[in-house]
């Protein structure tokens, strides 16, 4: 960085020379052989050396700025990968509660075009705006020291031009964070339909997405062209102004040039070719001070949204001297859990359960009755707002979370497979696996038989979210991930819902070896999937209504269960 | 009559190679046809093979499957086959699915949708074609493999053991 600041220092001092030379070529040497005052053989070694000390001024610029470009884009391109790993890593230890806050478009808009935008700022930004002021101070002195008359019609508006262009710059950033927020809207639309094409196209509602879009797009563009519209209106109004200030200096300098010589307002050619030389550089950086104004502004207002990240701390955190239970036995205990996830509406009120390692229980009851965020609480997505959550007689807020919920299985309803090989999904949990304890898991899910007839079998790619197999395909390779990843406790979430039969038959069977001698949580809405329930827990209203097991729970006289069990059984031979 | 036993008796040269099954596995062979045929217990049947792990593990992990698509036998390590299946199983997967050796590659060009590739292999000079989103896939080891549209696999054993022009291609793309 230092080496950096040093080269581009030296470019800005070594290019307030060549104008100086220039007067004194003039002045010095060509004028005095025009008049005759000294010989032209013996102005020309002095002119000659003048000319190398030219030369050797550009070399050392060039060689300078070569310095200068490559250590702060070198410099640059670390910070930029730096920001991206930090926020990313950042992301990775947020809560789900921040997701579900943040849309993706927005996220996914923050560690790519906004880091980039500050690594824009931070290459050629800083540097050259802090040189350009430099520049502009060195500039004002020569002037005034050439000069001083026509040098403070140069120097005196410079704190006018500074004024306006803070104020554009303060006027641009407005602009800039609303641009951006329109920008938001449209990623967010693109992150919203892309993923959920099916359900477009299933309704027909191209036209309306396409209006939606567009809409979007014309309020982004709208925003982007009243940003060009304000700088581009600004940038030849401010170099008017500096034009203006070049036509005082020829409206002041001409009668002085045009003065008989030894007069005591008289202007020499050369001082004054130095003068418009100098004048010509002086543009340079009032350009420079005036576009990165624009420049500054976007990486202002990325910088807020990437820091806004940064800033923000994860509500599931790790004790300070977290617990490692090393294995986990799956005992679980609630006692007394309430929970909301705004902090306001309560999802789950003062429930209290103990589950024995081994045990499989079955969750059911009316939708939205807290069954999936009980599964939330014990897998530590959220932390309990009242009450305990203890997992072998430890509470879950004291154990090391990561190696808690590496000894967790969750087979969701609609499983989420990442864009790879069937093999790198298995893997996912398990990255070392050997390729036999792949297939092993695979046939255990049975997987093993639908993957091998895929063209390139385990190392066919299965596309967004594995969008290329069919729902059922998608949850076996779901199961065989969490076989391969042997959890402890296993939570299902209504593991066969959207099923055929015959795949329920396979997954159901794959479910069967996988719960094996591990504590599980089923949800389920269809009862016949709970056949090896050891207890059932009713959830209604975020209470726990009623448990036990399944012969215990139909002998309840008006028990809730019943009578879900009673219309399942009436819709069954309807269907 | 079943699709087994008439498969069986169409096999009638297939039970000399009963004499050379593995007790714990698998017998197979090739008939005058080319056809691979697999025996199992007493149960035989003409097979087709399947890399599972085409990219991963082409060498290991082969899956034969029966008329129906199911699977008959699986075939975790070759090595493990005697010698005369062994050489049946290598045959019918040079057969099953193309695995060309690049020795050098000569050219790499890009089009709209389409990247060329023009490669030297142990079977000769080859051209063919991939998608523009479909990279070269590093396999364990080290080597590089290549699934051009058509579906036949290009492999790159050792990379760094190819000429320098080879290399220069290849780094753009693949390295």
């Amino acid at each position: 960085m230092l080496a950096g600041f040093a080269a581009a220092g030296l470019i800005t001092g070594v290019s307030l020379v060549p104008p100086y030379l220039a007067g004194y070529l003039i002045d010095k040497i060509v004028r005095p052989v025009q008049d005759g005052s000294i010989l032209a053989e013996e102005a020309l070694e002095t002119a000659w050396m003048a000319v190398a000390a030219m030369a050797l001024v550009y070399l050392v610029r060039e060689a300078a700025a070569h310095v200068r470009l490559k250590q702060m884009s070198v410099l640059d391109e670390f910070v930029a990968r730096d920001l991206r790993t930090e926020l990313y890593e950042h992301l990775q230890g947020l809560s789900l509660s921040f997701y579900a806050r943040k849309k993706t478009g927005g996220l996914i808009t923050r560690v790519s075009a906004d880091t980039d935008r500050l690594w824009e700022f931070l290459a050629f930004g800083i540097v050259d705006v802090s040189l350009s002021a430099v520049m502009l101070v060195g500039l004002s002195v020569v002037l005034v020291n050439l000069d001083w008359r026509l040098g403070l019609v140069m120097t005196l508006p410079v704190p006018v031009l500074c004024w306006s262009i803070f104020k554009h710059g303060e006027r641009m950033h407005r602009l800039f964070a609303r641009a951006w927020r329109k920008w938001s809207g449209l990623t967010d639309i693109l992150s919203d339909t892309i993923p959920g094409m099916r359900v477009v196209k299933a309704f027909n509602q191209e036209e309306r997405e396409k209006r939606r879009f567009g809409k979007r797009n014309n309020e982004a563009m709208g925003e982007f062209n009243r940003i060009h519209h304000t700088w581009t209106v600004f940038w030849p109004a401010l170099m008017l102004g500096i034009h203006g200030m070049t036509m005082a200096v020829w409206i002041l300098a001409v009668p002085r040039l045009l003065d008989p010589p030894g007069a005591p307002t008289a202007l020499t050619a050369g001082t004054f070719v130095s003068f418009l030389l100098y004048v010509t550089m002086f543009v340079q950086p009032v350009e420079v001070i005036g576009q990165m104004a624009r420049v500054m502004n976007r990486a202002t207002s990325s910088a807020h949204r990437v820091f806004e990240v940064l800033d923000t701390e994860p509500e599931v955190r790790d004790a300070s001297r977290p617990v490692l239970l090393e294995p986990v036995q799956g005992t679980v205990e609630f006692d007394s859990v309430t929970f909301g996830y705004d902090g306001v509406q309560q999802v789950v009120k003062d429930v209290s359960f103990s589950v024995k390692p081994g045990e499989m229980i079955g969750l059911v009851g009316p939708s939205g009755g807290g069954k999936t965020t009980v599964t939330n609480l014990i897998a530590r997505f959220y932390d309990a707002v009242g009450g305990r959550i203890l997992v072998d007689g430890t509470d879950v807020r004291m154990l090391d979370t990561g190696h808690y919920r590496r000894q967790i299985g969750i087979v969701p309803q609609d499983p989420y497979l990442f864009h790879g090989s069937v093999l790198d999904n298995i893997r996912y949990g398990a990255p070392e696996a050997s390729l036999e304890a792949v297939v092993a898991a695979a046939r255990a899910a049975n997987a093993h038989d639908f993957v091998c007839r895929l063209a390139l079998g385990y190392d066919t790619v299965v596309g967004e979210r594995g969008q290329t197999l069919s729902g059922g395909e998608r949850q076996r390779v779901s199961i065989a991930r969490a076989i391969l990843h042997d959890p402890r406790i296993l939570i299902l979430d209504e593991a066969t819902s959207a099923v055929d039969t015959e795949t329920e038959r396979k997954i159901q069977q794959a479910i069967g070896r996988l719960v094996s001698g591990r504590t599980v949580f089923a949800i389920a809405h269809r009862l016949s999937t709970l056949a090896r329930a050891d207890r059932i827990f009713v959830m209604k209203s975020g209470r726990l209504a009623e448990a036990g097991t399944h012969e215990e729970l139909l002998a309840l006289e008006n028990g809730i269960y019943r009578r879900l069990y009673e219309l399942q059984g009436e819709l069954r031979p309807t269907v | 009559m079943t699709r087994p036993e008439i498969e069986d008796r169409k096999a009638g040269a297939g039970n000399a190679h009963s004499r050379d099954r593995d007790r714990r596995g698998v017998a197979l062979w090739r008939e005058r046809d080319g056809q691979l045929w697999a025996a199992r217990g007493d149960r035989r049947t003409p097979v087709r093979v399947h890399r599972c792990f085409p990219w991963s593990d082409p060498e290991r992990h082969i899956s034969l499957r029966d008329h129906n698509e199911d699977e008959f036998a699986y075939v975790e390590e070759i090595n493990v086959l005697n010698e005369s299946s062994r050489a049946a199983l290598r045959e019918a997967l040079a057969i099953a699915g193309f695995l060309f050796e690049v020795t050098a590659v000569t050219e790499v060009s890009e089009e709209i949708e389409i990247r060329h590739w023009v490669v030297e292999t142990r079977q000769g000079s080859r051209r063919f074609q991939t998608k523009l989103e479909d990279w070269p896939v590093t396999v364990p080891g080290g080597g590089l493999l290549v699934r051009d549209v058509g579906g036949d696999l290009y492999s790159v054993p050792d990379p760094e053991a190819l000429d320098r022009t080879s290399r220069d291609w290849l780094w753009a793309y693949a390295v």
